[in-house]
C-alpha cells in the first residue's frame, strides 16, 4: 500500500469517525481500528476490481495501442484513477472485450451500452468539476450523434446490409469523446 | 498545494472514480446478461432488447443536457 493510499483511507477514517460523533455515537479505539480495516478492505477490493479492468484493457489491440502511444505510457490504476479509464474501459466493451460481439446486432447493443457508459462517465465528471458546461454539451452533441448513427446501423442490419462502416464511425466518435474528458493521473 | 488540499483532492478522485466504476460495472453486467440469455436461448439480440439499450442510452445522454 502507498502513502498516499494510506492517506487516503486514514482521512476517509477520520471522516467516518467525524460523522459519528456529530450524531453522538462514541467510537472508542477499537472501533476506530475497525473502521480503518474495512475500509482498507474496501480500498483492497477497488484495486482488485481496477487490476482486473486492467487485464481486460490488455486484451485490446489497436485502440490500447494507440491510446498508449498518445498518452506517452501505459495508464497506471490507482487510486488515483479517474473517468477516462473508464472510458477505455467502456471502449473495450464495445470492442468486444470481455464478451466479444458475435454478431452485429451483438455490437450494436455494445455499442449502446458504451454510449451509455461514457455520458454517464461525463456526467459524474460535470458533476464533479472535471469537466466544465460546454464540455459537457460537446460530448452530449457527440454521443447523441453516436445514437443516431446506431439507428441507422440498425436499419442497415435489419435489410441484410453490412453495418461495419456505421460501427466504425461510432467507436472512432467515443474515442474522440474520450479526449474530452480528463486525463488519467499517473503515479 | 498542502497535503491536506492533495488528500481531499485525492479523496475526491476516489469518489467520482468508484462511481463512475460502479456505472460501468452495472453497465457491463445488463449487456452480458442480455447476451448471455439470448445465448443460451440460441437466437440473435430482439429489436425490443435493442430498443431497451438505446432508450437506456438516450436516457443517459439526455441526462447530460439536465
Amino acid at each position: 500500500m502507498t502513502t498516499q493510499q494510506r492517506i487516503i483511507i486514514a482521512n476517509l477514517a477520520g471522516i467516518v469517525v467525524l460523522a459519528l460523533g456529530m450524531y453522538g455515537i462514541n467510537v472508542d479505539a477499537e472501533t476506530q481500528k475497525l473502521i480503518v480495516g474495512g475500509l482498507g478492505a474496501i480500498g483492497t477490493v477497488i484495486n482488485m476490481t481496477i487490476v482486473q479492468f486492467r487485464s481486460r484493457q490488455t486484451l485490446l489491440a489497436d485502440e490500447m495501442d494507440a491510446f498508449h502511444q498518445r498518452e506517452g505510457g501505459y495508464v497506471r490504476p490507482s487510486l488515483c484513477f479517474a473517468l477516462a479509464a473508464v472510458v477505455i474501459v467502456a471502449t473495450a466493451l464495445f470492442s468486444g472485450c470481455g464478451h466479444a460481439p458475435e454478431t452485429p446486432r451483438q455490437a450494436i447493443a455494445a455499442s449502446y451500452v458504451t454510449v451509455e457508459t461514457v455520458a454517464d462517465a461525463a456526467e459524474i465528471a460535470y458533476r464533479d468539476g472535471h469537466i466544465d458546461a460546454d464540455q459537457r454539451a460537446v460530448i452530449r452533441a457527440d454521443l447523441q450523434s453516436a445514437i443516431e448513427v446506431l439507428a441507422e446501423a440498425r436499419r442497415i442490419e435489419s435489410a441484410g446490409g453490412d453495418a461495419a462502416d456505421k460501427l466504425q464511425y461510432v467507436r472512432a466518435v467515443l474515442m474522440s469523446v474520450q479526449k474530452l474528458l480528463p486525463e488519467v493521473p499517473h503515479e | 498545494m498542502s497535503s491536506a488540499a492533495d488528500a481531499a483532492l485525492l479523496v475526491a478522485r476516489l469518489i467520482t472514480a468508484l462511481d463512475a466504476a460502479i456505472r460501468l460495472a452495472n453497465n457491463s453486467a445488463k449487456y452480458r446478461a442480455l447476451v448471455a440469455k439470448a445465448v443460451a436461448d440460441g437466437r440473435d439480440l430482439t429489436a425490443d432488447e435493442l430498443d431497451s439499450l438505446q432508450w437506456d442510452a438516450q436516457a443517459a445522454v439526455d441526462r447530460l443536457g439536465d
